[in-house]
């Protein structure tokens, strides 16, 4: 195995003949920035309630926040410092959780998954939620994911419906019909609470 | 659902053009029903809004930050004494330092006896993080076991009060939508945000003082709701009282008897001055433009008929 410029982040030289890596000695010592690691530690309670809103389970949100900070760390030459930060990496978490669903599901012997059917695993209306779902979401937690993931963009990271849309991958007007049934979903929830 | 329901959340999401919200606007000067279900709205995105902030406040995996922390592992190691208090050290060290990592930074301390100015600047961004001062995370309380209170106070009372400035600059230059429910609901607002904040309260009235209370409505500041009862006098001037619970294990000695003049801390931000106090387990901040001589009148007078 060859190392890469990308790859030799993570080595020292030391360990890299340890672990199998063989350095050529013409790669350009290449570190991540202190401050591409600060700026991910500061987004870390924001990615972790998003990966929540995803996975719906909190070893789940916690596993997905792993791999994608990883995977931000691994890939960080490729962010594009003109773009929001936290964009990038709520599109990283995204993906993340859509290669973990395709592989859920290879897993269970279900071959290979198009994107499309990969990108969202609970779209049905949420029948039975779990103490800990309701527990960390409150009042939302009985919205179903394909509703609560647009109004947590929206209303709580302060996303356009078209940022929206391109994050979830699905149409501006489908992001407006969706934050709007949430809303809808809530305000009939909350009318059953004041009549109880 | 019809179109124009739909458009009435594009309408609150500022997704309309300006000819598409004018005719929104038309429409809800007309229409009853209509400013009833942007009303209800708007109610049920301040409740979305409190449960997506209270996610903040979830645990993090300290494995993750370790991660972050730790992938490139030919970095120097800080000296933390140098820029850190001893209180922030122990925060760092109480995250930090699993026996894996404790045990690696020890032999690398041996090796290594390299400064690096970079290394001590993320300390400090790490340090607002732990502390909370920046989206909203605060630590979990076993965090500071023998740690700093005092720190965790100041923070959190700076972020609520910059918070309800953001509030009042957006809501107080409202016309049709300064409040979420009118002041004619007065028991049913009452009872609505005394359950969302459990903060128990009254409206006070302050007519004595020229202010018709308007109505109120909920928000969220440092991740906790917080009413918010409004007033305007006769020039369209807008104070607002607002109300919150402290977190667990924070308390203030005063009853509501006891608040004088000399309890009451005045601050300004964003042109608007603020009188704050605290009464048994509850925040207490009435808020107004900047100058308004009469705003600690409103507050003693609050503060006695709360």
């Amino acid at each position: 195995m060859v190392c890469t410029a990308l790859q030799m982040d993570y080595l020292k030289p030391e360990l890299a003949f340890a672990r199998g890596v063989v350095l050529t000695g013409v790669e350009e010592p290449v570190t991540i920035p202190d401050q591409f690691r600060a700026d991910i530690l500061l987004l870390l309670p924001r990615l972790r309630r998003f990966a929540f809103s995803l996975t719906r389970s909190g070893p789940d949100a916690d596993d997905l926040l792993q791999d994608a900070c990883i995977s931000a760390l691994a890939n960080w030459q490729q962010y594009d410092a003109a773009q929001p930060f936290d964009r990038w990496m709520f599109r990283i978490v995204r993906n993340s959780w859509i290669s973990e669903i395709r592989k859920r599901k290879v897993r269970l012997g279900e071959g290979n998954v198009p994107a499309e059917d990969a990108s969202e695993l609970q779209t049905e209306q949420v029948a039975d939620v779990s103490l800990e779902v309701k527990d960390v979401m409150g009042e939302v937690a009985h919205l179903p994911q394909e509703l609560s993931q647009p109004l947590l963009l929206v209303c709580a990271e302060g996303y356009s419906y078209q940022e929206t849309a391109d994050l979830l991958d699905v149409p501006k007007g489908t992001v407006m019909s969706r934050i709007h049934r949430a809303r809808k979903l809530l305000m009939v929830q909350l009318k059953e609470e004041k009549g109880a | 659902m019809t179109d124009i329901s739909v458009k009435l959340s594009a309408y609150l999401d500022g997704e309309l053009d300006e000819d598409e919200a004018r005719l929104i606007e038309a429409q809800l000067a007309d229409d009853p029903l209509l400013q009833q279900e942007l009303d209800e709205l708007v109610e049920a995105n301040s409740i979305a809004l409190l449960s997506f902030e209270n996610m903040l406040h979830e645990p993090i995996e300290l494995s993750v930050a370790q991660s972050i922390k730790t992938a490139d592992e030919t970095d120097a190691i800080p000296d933390f004494e140098a820029d850190v208090t001893a209180n922030e050290r122990k925060v760092i060290d109480g995250v930090f330092d699993q026996p894996s990592v404790k045990r690696q930074r020890d032999a690398d301390q041996q090796q290594l006896a390299v400064r690096s100015p970079l290394w001590r600047s993320m300390a400090a961004s790490l340090i607002l993080f732990l502390l909370g001062g920046a989206g909203g995370y605060t630590l979990h309380k076993e965090m500071f076991a023998g740690g700093a209170p005092v720190e965790i106070a100041a923070v959190e009372k700076r972020g609520w009060l910059k918070e309800i400035a953001d509030y009042h600059a957006v809501y107080s230059t409202e016309e049709r939508h300064l409040v979420e429910v009118r002041g004619d609901k007065k028991e049913h607002l009452t009872n609505w945000l005394v359950k969302k904040t459990g903060a128990s309260f009254q409206v006070p009235d302050l007519s004595g003082l020229g202010y018709v209370f308007e109505g109120g409505r909920l928000l969220v500041a440092d991740g906790r709701p917080v009413a918010q009862l409004i007033y305007r006098d006769k020039d369209a001037t807008v104070v607002a009282l607002c109300i919150q619970k402290m977190p667990a294990g924070m308390f203030s000695d005063k009853s509501k008897d006891q608040i004088g003049a000399a309890d009451m801390k005045k601050n300004t931000i964003k042109d608007f001055d603020f009188f704050s106090w605290a009464s048994g387990a509850v925040h207490y901040v009435v808020v107004g433009p900047n100058g308004k001589t009469e705003l600690e009148k409103i507050a003693l007078e609050a503060a006695r008929h709360i």
